[in-house]
């Protein structure tokens, strides 16, 4: 059965100027993803891939080109509709967790949800049930410094999952954590992707691509290989 | 509302992970807010020491001093300027004045007080036979000196309420002898406990006679000043005219400039005090405003120190969802917190200086009313809360304003 298309990308350029000078980070990229999919971004510092990812996340707007998700083109680019996007339909994962550190994992989990609409009793339930997810069913109350550098990771994704995103994004997910820990993680991205999340994934490690179904790979702001893996 | 109470539990976990920085952010709103509650603490105790006066010596009493003085100004005679040109002649003449129900003569000196083994230095004053009258104050023992005694220069005494104590603290001291400045005099009688009036204590007291104070004790032919009764409230304005007139015409006075004399209703004895707790209030209000203006650039100081620590939870709290709107709320909520709570130590500070003041007050024995006017805690509530609001908004609006990328990349 072949899954919808999630994203369409139809040339999608992104310039930034500074005085003088324009620097075109991603050059008329056409790219789709599938509902499903995991799918990892590679290329070197300055390739724009974080640029990509940005773009695709809605953290970011694109100087030219189309961008259509769920069938439907993302039109206005507008700060308050991004930030609802953002909320409503992506989760995301950093290199460097970004927990906020005087928060329980309950909390910083429970966080998306705070600027959503749902009750205070399904923000709990959700939160909860996102940390069981990942593993941490019994570290709900304590905080980020009382975690493990791998247990971090997992609240961080716990959070990405705890609003059922439509898609997860991670960039450099494994980056500051040690090869197991590493590893444990991309087991958790492997394991949700089968349950159908889908998921892009930003690295500069093969290793850690190797766990994607498709591999992208850019330089110099456009896609020169974008191949499924084995 | 979930996310303000958890907003407001943050902010309040921040402030008390750095109390010493808490504290002295906080520091300009407490001064502020504790001068606006001494302000309306003091006023309150004022007007009751005032009320409670005017009860006391009645609305239809006159004072009559010697030395010009400014009407609204104290009397010459508060800053130790002896003036000798107020006799008992003159107080003899206005007792003619048509509507003058009643006038008594004072004057006074310290001095020391024995009796027996027992010794202080206190006040002794020399008054008509009618002070009881004049003061509405009565006697507790014995009885008080009679016109014959007073023209006679009887060496006899009638002793306040706090003397008798400290003087006579087991016994009843009516037939008993005291020395005034080594003089002689037996006692007649004991007063009622009075509490102090604004202008003086009857209490820590001993009466003499009026002729006995100015021969025997001070040696002086004038007095301290004359009080006098209108016969009804109502003509106490026209009574001052005429005695004025009296007292310019006896005193040979060609000029107004030139008067030696004044003539005071008690209001206006309360608007001198009055004036010297509005200059207080003043002063406080001066303060608090500085404060709270110093207080309110502090916060939005710290503000924007934290606004730029926190760069990165701005930019995490935007990626995963939040608008502009809600990192403003966020702000603007911890800076009402920080304010709230400068407010409260604040309402608490004040309290306890009013407190202060009204005990050191009741010490000199004044009857001072404590009280924190529930409109004064508002108040300090409602400007804690402007000021968190004005002084919060540009940091909010900045942190706002930030980009998702660029404060998420911020080292």
């Amino acid at each position: 059965m072949p899954s919808k298309n999630l994203i369409e990308l139809k040339k999608i350029c992104k310039t930034y100027h500074t005085g003088k000078i324009s620097l075109t980070a991603l050059n008329c990229i056409n790219l789709t993803i599938k509902e499903g999919e995991f799918v990892a971004i590679m290329g070197p510092s300055g390739s724009g891939k974080s640029t990509l990812m940005n773009i695709l996340g809605f953290l970011d707007v694109p100087s030219h080109g189309s961008y259509v998700f769920e069938g439907k083109k993302v039109k206005s680019f507008d700060e308050v509709s991004l930030a609802d996007i953002r909320n409503k339909k992506v989760g995301f994962v950093f290199q460097s967790f970004y927990l906020l550190a005087r928060m329980t994992a309950l909390e910083n989990v429970r966080l998306p949800l705070i600027y959503g609409d749902i009750s205070d009793k399904e923000q709990v339930q959700k939160a909860e049930n996102a940390l069981k997810i990942t593993g941490l069913g019994d570290r709900m109350e304590h905080n980020p410094n009382e975690l493990s550098g791998g247990q971090q990771q997992r609240v961080a994704i716990s959070r990405a999952l705890v609003n059922e995103p439509k898609i997860i994004f991670a960039d450099e997910p494994t980056g500051n954590l040690d090869s197991k820990s590493g590893k444990e993680i991309m087991e958790i991205f492997k394991k949700l992707n089968r349950d159908g999340n889908t998921i892009i994934m930003v690295t500069h490690d093969s290793k850690v691509a190797s766990y994607a179904k498709r591999i992208i790979k850019l330089k110099d702001g456009e896609i020169i290989s974008n191949k499924l893996n084995k | 509302m979930e996310q303000y109470y958890l907003v407001i539990k943050l902010a309040l976990k921040g402030l008390l992970s750095n109390k010493i920085r808490a504290f002295l952010t906080m520091l300009g709103i407490i001064i502020g807010v504790g001068s606006v509650i001494s302000i309306m603490s003091i006023g309150a105790g004022a007007e009751s020491l005032i009320t409670s006066s005017i009860k006391e010596i009645g609305t239809d009493v006159l004072s009559v001093l010697p030395g010009k003085s400014d009407e609204k100004g104290p009397p010459a005679s508060a800053f130790g300027i002896v003036i000798t040109t107020l006799t008992y002649d003159d107080a003899q003449e206005i007792a003619k004045v048509p509507g003058v129900r009643l006038v008594t003569s004072y004057v006074s000196g310290t001095g020391d007080l024995v009796a027996g083994s027992r010794s202080i230095s206190g006040n002794f004053r020399g008054v008509t036979a009618n002070y009881t009258e004049m003061e509405n104050h009565n006697l507790e023992e014995g009885r008080f000196f009679t016109e014959q005694e007073e023209r006679s220069t009887a060496k006899v005494a009638v002793l306040g309420y706090g003397i008798k104590k400290d003087l006579f603290p087991l016994s009843n001291p009516v037939g008993e002898r005291v020395k005034i400045n080594n003089v002689s005099f037996r006692i007649i009688g004991v007063l009622e406990e009075k509490g102090s009036s604004m202008v003086s204590n009857p209490d820590t007291q001993i009466l003499v006679p009026l002729s006995t104070a100015q021969k025997v004790l001070l040696g002086i032919k004038h007095l301290n000043y004359v009080r006098l009764k209108a016969e009804s409230e109502e003509q106490v304005e026209e009574v001052k005219a005429r005695v004025q007139g009296l007292l310019t015409y006896r005193h040979d006075i060609k000029n107004p400039e030139d008067e030696d004399f004044s003539v005071r209703s008690l209001s206006q004895a309360l608007e001198t005090f009055e004036g010297v707790t509005a200059g207080l209030r003043f002063f406080l209000a001066a303060i608090a405003a500085i404060s709270l203006i110093v207080g309110g650039i502090g916060i939005t100081n710290i503000m924007l120190m934290t606004v730029k620590e926190r760069t990165r939870e701005i930019g995490l709290r935007k990626a995963i969802g939040a608008k502009p709107f809600h990192i403003k709320n966020q702000f603007i909520i911890e800076a009402l917190v920080l304010t709230t709570s400068g407010g409260i130590l604040g309402i608490i500070g004040g309290t306890a200086f009013s407190f202060l003041v009204a005990l050191i007050v009741r010490w000199l024995d004044y009857n001072w009313e404590f009280s924190v006017p529930l409109s004064g805690i508002l108040l300090s509530f409602f400007i804690s809360m402007f000021i968190g609001v004005t002084f919060g908004i540009y940091p909010a609006k900045k942190a706002a304003a930030l980009n998702p990328i660029d404060s998420l990349r911020y080292e």
